[in-house]
């Protein structure tokens, strides 16, 4: 029988309503003593003994998508004595619903009257699996089926599974091999377009030349490992998700918090994660260069309050303090947003390394296995189209965090004791996890991999799910256990705690064949067990191995003449052009957002996303101090510049390079203790795109051999295009460089804040000489392929290790880099974090973005060392003084236009 | 010999590590126990010398703040009472402590005016009050985060203020720390933990530590 509780606040809105079903079976549940216990606060809320009937809108999660509530709700009742079976939370809007409320249609279903509901339960019949023999398709039915099945599959890996079928003399394959060759051959997991041009080996080789001996562990695991001190090491993960599309940006930008911080729960035996990172992208909200695409997304404003409610809703709860966390704006991100997500975190070294399975260790799932993510991983091969950016509910994301921040201490625990040989997340390919696990036992143990998996004993959200979305479906916060026999009962003991469910549904074999079956009786695994009840797939791995790449050759784009001519800047127009750039919405306070975001939990943050008297500029440089009684410092700065990226793909990768590790090293990290992440993100239909990659890597190889700063990690997208009504919208190739460094003591750390009126401030760095690709160029819709000014890459070593001696030295007093919105936006940045202001000389020179640069305080005492050391490559840009002005030439800006500008660029457009 | 301090912990908490670390930073022995541990009798609420419910998202704030964690922990509330264990709540842990009735019925806890979380340094000014964990830090403006989203303080009689919050309030309201009738438990929305040795934060843990 179904309950309904209905609460609302006395003193806030009457017009909202919060209503709790609750369906029970047990006889005469006492609901009067939930509703007084447990949903309602007699001195805030009134419970609601009529719910209107007219004129009203009730908004719930619909069946399929299990409330995340749920299991909270039912453990709360049972301590009342109530025994609930299925929850749900709902709202009941009258009259209007409120603009901030967004219902999303893949999640929520919503009544014009109170429904009369049967069931809270997912409900569905099993359906059976599908068999096709591949034998007898052509190859234009090959390529239909891939298309229609979702697979994302080439006419060329179709082909081959057909050859796989014979191979295996099969008189026919499953929809569950279909799914998970599709899985194992997808963009994101076997990287086809990057090991088709040997990029990442390009990667590889030059982080294997700089031999670094910080580097624990690259390209390897989840996330790559950094030596810290003593005993213990920093991991690092970041990555660019797929899900966030203009449809329905919350339970992906979700998906992605979460899913980087399980990155970081499965590096090597475990580790802890002490820190997050959150940028997004989002499409143009005032100028629409498309706006043919307004019928298939959401407007840019609700992507940005979404993503803000998804970041705040999944981070705060996890307790991984934020460390650095913008938004920007382009409209190559209208289809989709760039959703970067990463996270650092701390284990020992003897749990750095990956963990291999022994034969007879038991699978073990966490958590229950639902609908929500099926083709997550093949999505990725596909990019967006109308019809996958539709809302099928096929690829709806809902990762729930009550659970995984419970593993996130099991986890710990669970390394300390030995439990596990190894484990992993489930991330966009369900089961598979298990898969690549099960192979990996041929890595260095001397034996074959081989893993049986028993479908019938997963634990279901969903009645009836099919085998095949059990075996690929995400169900965000499913982990992969690998248990030693030994230690089995421990580890069960240490779930129970944490009040986790946990499954044993398969056993490492070492037969070397991925054996997938469903036989809800065969609850006792052993190694040498046959497959009973139905048998989707018995396939040796080496047929994994047998993935086509693709043939695609780069094309280089053609030579074009700019014809954009930049306006002059000068005493007339530097007030309104300094507006245009501080008012910009990717430079804009963004404090409504970013103070959304736990930055202290933890207790371990010394300097957060946010600095200055007020608490409203955004940090370059985050630092944590990660081990208690300890100084070391663990540092983070992040990279990425879309307006670069749309005019000069290729230098702007150089720049982002130097500028993530300018703010390091000006911070006083040295360079040896500095390592690098990469994040591609590029468009499918941009006939250029694969060219721009290519030589892409090639510049950031050797950027990264010429700073000897080697890449530890990185993750790619190269699908980053989306087509409505055949309008095509591409991402600008890019590439997002984020660098994480270690300092021995936090104190040495260089401050962003100008310190004293009187101290100088100088311009260090390769000086860029013109608007291409910056801020205010994009403001003036002054845009168009050329090349941007760069540091020239034969300079990089020695400048930095100048940079690095003055900041070791503490001659700095304060530093920040110059990038984007240039030393202008600097200006106005030290202005408000000190209180006191900033007399300059410099006009023009104020505007271009000299990445890799930085500006710097120092004592006058030291201007002629600093002036004869960088020679060529520093300018005097003023003097800092007492009063909060910006005087330009002499003249004065208006200091509150500059403010309103700059306080308004983001809240007016995203907070309603 | 060290104070032990029962640092109480229901799934979804997660400012437990940084409060053991302030009550190790001023000398005390904290313990983290597991409130299935309470119910289930294996350990017994009374056999510490001082109580800390720490900082998160019990029970992930489903239903709202603290209340499935009130749920579990309300049987044993008399028995701490009745010892007179001085004890600190914070965040969270204020929150469950609020709807336990340990500061009394006339105060709440609801949704910061701003309607979303707020993470941002505070300013916290010492008031007199009988507040052992403030003792000889009245008119001190101490430092430390706040990081909450339903942290405003609203009231419907006496309540026993001990802080109030100096510049920009993060929740709206205007006072920052309350204390019981008896002034030995403190129950406040900020930090006072962060970060690791914060002298303005372990001056509270000390004052805490010393009462016993």
């Amino acid at each position: 029988m179904i309950y309904s509780i209905a609460v609302r606040s006395k003193n806030g809105s009457k017009s909202t309503i919060k209503i709790y079903y609750l369906e029970i079976s047990q006889e005469n549940p006492d609901i009067d003593l939930l509703a007084q216990r447990l949903f309602h606060n007699p001195l805030t809320e009134e419970l609601v003994a009529e719910l209107p009937q007219n004129n009203i809108t009730i908004v719930m999660r619909n069946n399929a998508v299990l409330d995340s509530a749920q299991q909270s709700i039912i453990s709360g009742c049972r301590r009342l004595g109530v025994e609930v079976e299925a929850a749900k939370v709902a709202y009941c809007y009258i009259g209007e619903v409120p603009a901030s409320v967004f219902i999303n249609p893949l999640i929520h279903v919503k009544y014009h009257k109170v429904p009369k509901l049967e069931t809270l339960k997912p409900r569905g019949s099993k359906i059976p699996m599908e068999v096709f023999d591949l034998r007898e398709l052509r190859d234009d039915e090959l390529v239909t089926m891939s298309e229609d099945k979702d697979l994302q599959l080439s006419l060329p890996q179709m082909r081959e599974l057909v050859q796989i079928q014979m191979d295996l003399d099969s008189g026919s394959v499953s929809d569950v091999f279909l799914d998970i060759f599709a899985a194992r051959w997808s963009d994101h997991c076997k990287h086809t377009t990057w090991a088709s041009c040997g990029l990442l080996d390009m990667l590889k080789r030059a982080t294997e030349l700089i031999n670094n001996p910080n580097l624990v562990s690259a390209y390897y695991d989840n996330a790559g490992g950094w030596a810290f001190y003593e005993n213990l090491v920093l991991c690092i993960s970041i990555e660019t998700h797929n899900s966030p599309t203009g449809k329905e940006p919350y339970g992906g930008q979700i998906t992605k918090l979460l899913g980087d911080l399980r990155d970081i729960f499965e590096f090597g035996l475990g580790a802890k994660p002490i820190g997050a990172l959150e940028l997004t992208v989002i499409g143009e909200l005032t100028r629409k260069k498309f706006p043919e695409i307004a019928d298939f997304t959401l407007d840019a404003g609700i992507i940005a309050r979404e993503t803000v409610r998804a970041i705040a809703d999944a981070g705060d709860p996890m307790g991984v303090p934020m460390m650095l966390a913008w938004m920007d704006s382009h409209p190559g991100y209208s289809g989709k947003p760039f959703a970067l997500g990463g996270a650092i975190g701390i284990t020992t070294t003897e749990a750095a390394q990956k963990g291999v399975p022994r034969i007879g260790d038991y699978a073990v799932v966490l958590n229950w296995t639902g609908n929500d993510g099926y083709h997550g991983a093949t999505v990725s091969s596909g990019g967006l189209t109308e019809k996958t950016d539709t809302g099928d509910a096929n690829h709806v994301q809902m990762g729930d965090t009550f659970p995984e921040q419970k593993l996130m201490r099991a986890r710990l625990e669970l390394r300390d004791a030995g439990c596990l040989s190894a484990g992993n997340d489930f991330g966009a390919a369900g089961f598979t996890a298990f898969i690549e696990i099960g192979e990996a036992t041929k890595r260095g143990s001397g034996y074959a991999g081989g893993i049986k998996l028993n479908f019938g004993l997963v634990l279901l959200k969903c009645a009836g799910l099919p085998d095949k979305i059990i075996a690929v479906g995400e169900s965000q916060e499913r982990f992969a256990h690998v248990v030693k026999p030994e230690k089995l009962k421990e580890a069960m003991a240490i779930y129970c705690k944490y009040e986790l469910m946990a499954t044993v549904v398969g056993i490492f074999t070492g037969n070397n064949r991925v054996q997938i079956f469903n036989d809800s009786e065969a609850t006792k695994l052993t190694v040498d067990m046959p497959l009973t009840g139905v048998v989707s797939m018995d396939v040796p791995y080496e047929m994994f191995d047998r993935c086509p790449l693709p043939t695609a050759k780069p094309v280089a784009p053609p030579t074009v003449s700019p014809t954009v001519v930049f306006p002059v800047i000068d005493q007339g127009n530097v007030e309104d052009m300094t507006i245009r750039v501080v008012g910009s919405f990717g430079l804009a306070n963004q404090t409504w957002a970013t103070t959304q975001y736990d930055s202290t939990v933890q207790g371990i943050t010394r300097q957060g996303p946010l600095y200055g008297k007020d608490y409203n500029i955004p940090s370059s440089l985050s630092v944590l101090r990660p081990v208690e009684g300890k100084d070391w410092g663990a540092t983070l700065s992040s990279s990425f510049a879309p307006w670069q990226f749309d005019v000069d793909p290729v230098a702007a990768s150089f720049n982002a390079v130097v500028d993530a590790v300018a703010r390091q090293v000006m911070a006083g990290v040295k360079m040896e203790d500095i390592c690098l992440a990469d994040n591609f993100y590029t468009p499918d239909k941009d006939p250029y795109a694969l060219w721009y990659l290519c030589e892409q890597v090639k510049l950031l190889a050797q950027t990264s051999i010429e700073l000897g700063i080697p890449f530890g990690t990185g993750k790619d997208s190269s699908h980053g295009s989306g087509e409505y009504n055949g309008v095509i919208v591409n991402i600008p190739p890019g590439v997002c460089v984020t660098a994480m460094g270690k300092i021995i003591d936090v104190h040495k750390i260089t401050p962003h804040t100008w310190k004293a009126p009187g101290n100088l401030l100088y311009f260090i760095g390769y000086q860029a000489q013109t608007l291409k690709g910056s801020i205010l160029a994009s403001e003036l819709d002054l845009i168009e392929k050329d090349q941007i000014d760069t540091m020239p890459i034969d300079e990089v070593s020695l400048f930095y290790r100048g940079v690095e001696a003055f900041a070791q030295n503490g001659d700095f007093v304060s530093a920040v880099p110059v990038n984007r919105g240039g030393l202008v936006q600097k200006l106005f940045e030290g202005i408000q974090a000190s209180g006191f202001g900033v007399k300059t000389n410099l006009l023009a020179e104020l505007f271009p973005e000299s990445f890799g640069a930085a500006l710097v305080e120092v004592s006058p005492k030291i201007a002629d060392m600093v002036e004869h050391y960088f020679k060529s490559q520093v300018a005097l840009v003023g003097e800092i003084t007492a009063d909060p002005e910006m005087e330009i030439q002499g003249t004065k800006l208006d200091m509150n236009k500059l403010f309103n500008a700059w306080n308004s660029g983001f809240s007016g457009k995203v907070v309603v | 010999m060290k104070k032990k301090v029962f640092v109480i912990y229901w799934p979804g908490i997660n400012c437990e590590e940084e409060t053991m670390a302030a009550f190790r930073a001023v000398g005390a022995d904290p313990q983290l126990v597991f409130v299935r541990g309470l119910i289930s009798g294996k350990i017994k609420i009374t056999d510490c010398d001082l109580f800390c419910f720490p900082g998160g998202f019990s029970y992930g704030d489903h239903i709202d703040t603290g209340v499935i964690a009130t749920v579990m922990i309300q049987e044993f509330i008399p028995a701490l009472l009745e010892a007179k264990i001085p004890g600190i709540t914070i965040c969270n842990g204020f929150q469950i402590a609020v709807r336990a009735g340990i500061f009394g019925d006339s105060i709440a806890l609801v949704q910061n005016d701003s309607g979303v979380f707020c993470s941002r340094p505070a300013k916290h000014f010492v008031e007199s009050s009988k507040c052992v964990w403030t003792a000889g830090l009245e008119s001190r403006v101490l430092e430390f985060p706040a990081a909450h989203h339903a942290g405003k303080v609203i009231t419907f009689g006496n309540v026993n203020r001990v802080m109030r919050y100096v510049g920009q309030s993060p929740n709206g309201g205007e006072i920052a720390a309350i204390t019981n009738d008896e002034g030995t438990i403190l129950g406040l929305m900020d930090h006072p933990e962060r970060p690791f040795r914060n002298k303005h934060g372990l001056a509270i843990f000390h004052n805490g530590v010393k009462a016993v």
